[in-house]
This record gives structure tokens, sequence and C-alpha cells, in this order.
């Protein structure tokens, strides 16, 4: 068949489910949607878009879940296994878009389908299961309260041979407004998913499949997988295989930046507790990796909880942040968070923050103090449980501080109340603005801003202009990443990452596809994730950070200081809008909607003027 | 800073991640001198590590040089003074 008439890479349909009723259809996706948002976080965002209500409840039965895939997952390119799952944040009231990988996501798009939607509610707590075009709802009584992990694996014994599962855990089911949603240890995690699904009454997706996906020139893409995975085995991508971002730890603290005490200090003294180079806790570790990667940077601790994957982000969040030392229990609590199914960043966020209200005297719950391991176990527990503290706490630290008040929202360490992760904004200015611009909250997968940080200098004076478009060029790499969707621990090996990913793409899809395309797509993403959010009542004053980091300055290991100003990050911000050719309060304006080709979420009167 | 005693005439290198990793310790002293100088010190001191010291396919470097945890160091010219502290990181900070 000719190749210009046969759809490559895409079923150009997406599967749309109301676990109310159990009924189901499919939903056309135009070719030129599909190469315009290219697929997971993009075409994903486009779907929510379109099926979701403006001032919707995230977590109405008609909000919908989506579950997005990619043109690239099933083909041999290496780390290409990766699914988006998105909706309205219940945590943020912003959107959510957050990945997973491996196994579920090459079954899902065998389903025949590039994404699937679930809507409604649920009269009884159900699975869905997936079997090509088929669903089904299957009573999950049986699977209350169990982990992810657990679920996953009763339901192996359930259902037939091949099915591959996304769960959620008790928080979950507990509509805790920072539950995750996994697949084999793999976490959705960021922005309360997990309660999206809760929500719904529905415990896990259940997927299986037979439709392969034609590839347009496969010898070629076989030929680029292999050069491809021949550099993954490189030194680009050594300290992810090696030793896991876990190695962070030590290199943070060192550089002073590693959040320590709900981010009053950047580094720990206890550090080196946490090494985990050291000869006893590096007998403790084996490798994994996700379906289809030649990196493989999953390091697996045995902890007293059983295997648990160690990752910087869940170790400082419930380590340094909360003061823990030691690295075992800091490992049995990570372990414990994947058990009930919790984002560990913004559970050790919102604790850290509880710790500090306590320290101040602003919470009356004297057990919770910081660097008590007892105290953050029984907070874990209660937040996954939503009882005593845990009710408050379950809404995360922007609710918390709230309810607590008392000028408690100063220190919450959150950003349009999604919380912070493991990079100090005071000694790291340009993930500053990173952190305050993003779309979905402080986010450190959808702007790698430190990465302009942790440079030498160049010579070239760093105005706020040079910061901005550092800051834009990261979300708009990011973007594409997401879109694709490829591993970012794989971005080193690319010499120039949208031209490479457009022959990529043009040889799976047939399209000829190249540089220039790709980085308008990707504007186009963060343009529309924007969309969405100014959609559900975005406005310019979310687009910053905690008063803290502007008020208190930050002693370094050094004897040194590190500060941020308010007014220089403003300025960056209004930089940044104009590098990205919104209006000064960040509003999108028709030119640029037309520039990028989102015509299409002008309102009436937008359209009127652009037809003209 | 990490407290090192000084040796005259030295400076202490800090390796960490990768780096510390390939070298197979976590400080060693080097003549105090340009930091290409240092480096190179390094490459023959530590074969392992060579490889570190080359560009990536972006042409950038796999390692950071940080002067005491400060400031990174990007001109091979740079003069490093006996008790200063150079430490030497994967240039990846992703996580
Ligand atoms: S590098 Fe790590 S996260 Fe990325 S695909 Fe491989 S195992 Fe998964």
């Amino acid at each position: 068949m000719d190749i210009k008439e046969k759809m490559f890479g895409y079923h150009q349909k997406y599967l749309k489910i109301d676990v109310e009723t159990g009924a189901s259809f499919e939903v056309p996706i135009p070719a030129e949607v599909s190469r315009k948002f290219i697929g997971g976080v993009g075409l994903g965002a486009w779907i929510l878009f379109r099926e979701s209500k403006q001032g919707m409840n995230s977590l109405a039965p008609e909000a919908p879940l989506i579950f997005c895939f990619s043109p690239l997952v099933g083909t041999p390119l290496t780390t290409s296994a990766k699914f988006a799952v998105l909706a309205k944040s219940p945590l943020t009231n912003r959107i959510s878009d957050a990945l997973s990988s491996s196994h579920f996501a090459i079954e899902a798009k065998k389903t025949g389908f590039d994404a699937i939607v679930i809507t409604g509610r649920s009269a009884t707590k159900r699975i869905v299961i997936i079997e090509e075009g088929k669903v089904t709802l299957q009573n999950a009584d049986d699977l209350q309260g169990l982990s992810a992990l657990a679920t996953s694996e009763k339901l192996h014994t359930r259902l037939a041979a091949g099915f591959q599962i996304a769960a959620i855990g008790l928080a979950g089911e507990n509509q805790v407004l920072f539950a995750n949603l996994s697949h084999e240890r793999r976490h959705a995690g960021r922005g309360g998913l997990g309660a999206v699904l809760g929500s719904k009454n529905i415990k896990a997706i259940a997927v299986k499949g037979n439709t392969r996906m034609a590839v347009a020139f496969p010898a070629k893409l076989v030929e680029k997988a292999r050069e491809l995975s021949a550099k993954s085995f490189g030194p680009a991508t050594a300290k992810y295989r090696e030793l896991g971002t876990v190695s962070n730890l030590l290199v943070f603290n060192r550089l002073s930046v590693l959040p320590t005490r709900n981010f009053q200090e950047g580094h720990f003294a206890a550090i080196d507790k946490q090494d985990f180079q050291e000869v006893d806790k590096a007998a403790k570790v084996t490798r994994h990796s996700c379906a289809a990667c030649t990196i493989g940077c999953e390091h697996i601790y045995e902890s007293k909880l059983g295997k648990v994957r160690i990752e910087y982000e869940s170790m400082f969040a419930l380590g340094s942040l909360c003061g823990i030392e030691n690295a075992d229990d800091i490992a049995e609590l990570v372990g414990l968070c994947d058990e009930f199914g919790l984002d560990t960043i913004s559970t050790g966020g919102t604790i850290a923050f509880a710790m500090e209200c306590v320290e101040k005297g602003m919470l009356a719950e004297p057990w919770l103090q910081f660097g008590s391991m007892a105290a953050a176990k029984k907070a874990i527990g209660l937040i996954a449980n939503r009882e005593g503290l845990g009710k408050i706490l379950s809404l995360g630290s922007r609710q918390a501080a709230h309810l607590i008040g008392q000028g408690s929202i100063a220190f919450a360490p959150q950003v349009k109340g999604l919380e912070i992760p493991g990079y100090e904004p005071r000694g790291l200015q340009t993930m500053a603005l990173g952190l305050a611009v993003a779309s979905r909250g402080a986010d450190h997968n959808r702007s790698g801003a430190y990465e302009a940080d942790f440079s030498p200098p160049t010579g070239e004076v760093l105005d706020n202009s040079a910061i901005a478009r550092s800051a834009v060029e990261s979300e708009n790499r990011s973007a594409l990443i997401d879109s694709l969707i490829l591993c970012k621990f794989l971005r080193g090996v690319f010499s120039n990452l949208f031209a490479e990913s457009a022959e990529l793409l043009s040889l799976v899809t047939g399209w000829d596809m190249d540089e220039v395309e790709l980085r308008l797509a990707a504007e186009r993403v963060v343009a529309i994730k924007k969309l969405f959010n100014i959609r559900e009542g975005w406005s310019i004053e979310e687009d910053t950070l905690p008063e803290r980091f502007f008020t208190e300055a930050l002693e370094t290991q050094s004897g040194g200081q590190n500060r941020l100003s308010k007014t220089a990050l403003q300025q960056r911000i209004g930089a940044y809008y104009q590098a990205r050719n919104w209006d000064d309060v960040g509003d999108i304006g028709i030119q640029e909607l037309r520039r990028l080709g989102l015509e299409e979420f002008c309102n009436e009167s937008d359209l009127q003027t652009i037809k003209g | 800073m990490i407290n090192q005693e000084i040796t005259p005439g030295f400076i202490t290198v800090e390796f960490l991640g990768i780096p510390k990793l390939k070298a197979g310790v976590s400080f060693c002293k080097v003549p105090a001198g340009s930091l290409s100088s240092v480096i190179d010190y390094l490459k023959n001191q530590f074969p392992r590590l060579s490889q570190e010291f080359l560009p990536s396919p972006s042409g950038k470097s796999h390692v950071l040089y940080s002067l005491n945890g400060d400031y990174f160091l990007h001109d091979p010219e740079t003069i490093l003074l006996e008790g200063q502290q150079l430490l030497i990181i994967s240039a990846d900070a992703g996580g």
C-alpha cells in the first residue's frame, strides 16, 4: 500500500468508556491532529481539552481520565515503552500530565487505540478490562485496600495470560489528592491521577491486544534503533545506568541545593548515611529496567518492606526534606508510599510542611517532629487512610496551609498546589523560573531548566532574557520527549534532539518531518496545556514561588548565602512570556494561537477576528 | 566546604557520582595550577576517568567542575590555588 494513503504509527481513534453504564465507543482522531500533537502528553492534552467541560470538578463523574499512547511505542526504539496519563488535577485544579512505563504501554497500544478515555462513576468498585476493542467491567471487591502491585499480581491469576495492568492503591481509593497510579512499580505520580481513577470507583485497568502497528520504513528504523541503543550504553547515560538518580543526593548536598527540613536549609549534615555507593548499601541494590530499555536506570533496594525502587526525588522528599537520616528508614518510607499508592514528592513535602508548622507552634501535633522516622511513618498511614491529621494532609500542603492559617502558606512548599521537587530554587535560579511557570505546578519533569544552572558559564552575560530562553527551550524539549514518548534519561545521546527526533518520527509515520515542524509542535504542546489552565481559571498570580524563597536567604556549605529576589523572578517571568510570544499577563493572543495552529481553541469572538 | 587538611602546594579534588566510581576514591590531592593541568594530572592518575573528560554528542562535557561547591568553572586556564577544593561531578543533573 502507498505510504501516503496508509497511516503508520497511529490507530487514528480513541476509546471512550463510561464506567457507570459500561458503554464504550470509538472516537476518530484526524490525521492532522496526530501530526500536530504527536502523541503522549501532546495528543492527551488535545483529548483532555475536548473531553472536559470548563470548570468541572476533577473528581466528578464526568471528569475524564486519559491514557494516551505514542507513535513510537512498540517500535524497537530504546526507552519508547511509555504512556501518558492526563486529567484535571484534584490537587492543583490545573492540568496534570504524568508518564509511566513498560509493558502496559506496549499492550495498550495493541488494543487498537491511540488513547483510552475513562469517564463516569461505577456504582460499585470495579476493574475495567479492555481486550482488543471489547470492554468489560468486573467486580473488584476482593481487591479493596490492596497495593497496586498486589492488585496486579491478583489480577494476573484471575485474568487470561497476557494482560497488563495499571492500578491504584488505598490512597487512590480514598481519593487522597496526591494518590498515584502505577504499573510494575512505575508511577504516573504527580497531581493525584490515582484519586481521579479512585473517584470513578475503578481499582485497575487491564489491557490486552493483538493489533500490531505498522511502521513506514521498518528496515531503516531497525538500523536507527541499533544506533540509538549503542549510544545509550555510553557515558551520556552512565549516571542513570550505573548509579541511578539517587546519586544526586550527595552532589546536590555538596552544591547546597538539596532541600532540607522543608526548604529551611540547602544541605543535610547526615547525608553521608545516604551514600548508596558505599559497599554496605550498594550490596543491597539490584538493577532493573522498563520494557524495551537499554539503559536500565531502576535501582531496586532491599528494604525492610521488601524491594523498593530508590530514586533521588523519593529519597530527598522523605529524607532530608523531613530531616530523616537513615537510608534504610527512608527506603522503608518510600516502600510505604508505594504500598499505599502515594506520590512520594507530595507526601514528603506535605509532611515536612506539617513538621515545620509543629516546630513553629502552629499545629498541636507534638509527635510530628523533623527527623522522626516513627512520626513520618504514622503520618503516611494517616494520610492514606484520611484519618485524624491525615484528613488535612491528604489535601496537600497548599490546602493544609489554608486550613492551618497563621501565615503558613508562606512556607508551604508548592507551586499551583503541587509540591516542589528536589531542586532548591535559591541556588538554582533558572530552575526557579521553570518551577514558577510550569503548567502542572512545581515540576522537574516538564521543565529541566536546572540544566542551565548546572552548566559552566559560557562567558555570555546571563540576563533575564537569556534565562527565559533557557527555560523555554527546556520546556520545549520536554514537551517533545513526552509526546514522542522517549525517556528523558536518553536526552544526552542526541546532538540535535529536534532534528534526530524528526528523523525517527518520519521513519515510523512515513511523514516527511523536520526540525522546524517538531519545534513548532513542541511549542504547541506547551501552549495547549497553558490554554487548558487559562480555561480553568489560571491567573498570573499563580506563576510564582512561596514567599519563603524571597524573604529567607539560604546558607551554603562554604559560608555564603543564596538569595532569590522576587523582583528578579517577576522580571524573568515577564521575559519568559515574551520569549513565548504571550502577552504581559501571560495570556496567549490570537496571532500566537494562529501561528501555532491552535485556532480551534480560540473562543467565538476571537474566531470572528481571525476570520476577519 | 568539606574539611580536608591543606597540603602545601596542593589542591583537593573531590569526586562524586560517576567520577567517584571511575576514580575509585572520593578525594585526592593534586598540585595547584590551572584547571587544564589538574585535568591532565587526573587523566594520568586515574585512566578510567579519561573518558569522562571527553565531550558528549551535544558537545557538552560529561563532567562539571565546581570550585568549593560555589560555582562552576569553564575556562581551562583558571588557576586553582593551594588549599582550594575542586569538585568533579557528572554533568547530568536530571532526577
Ligand atoms: S532509563 Fe530508566 S526510566 Fe527510562 S526507560 Fe529506562 S529504565 Fe525506564
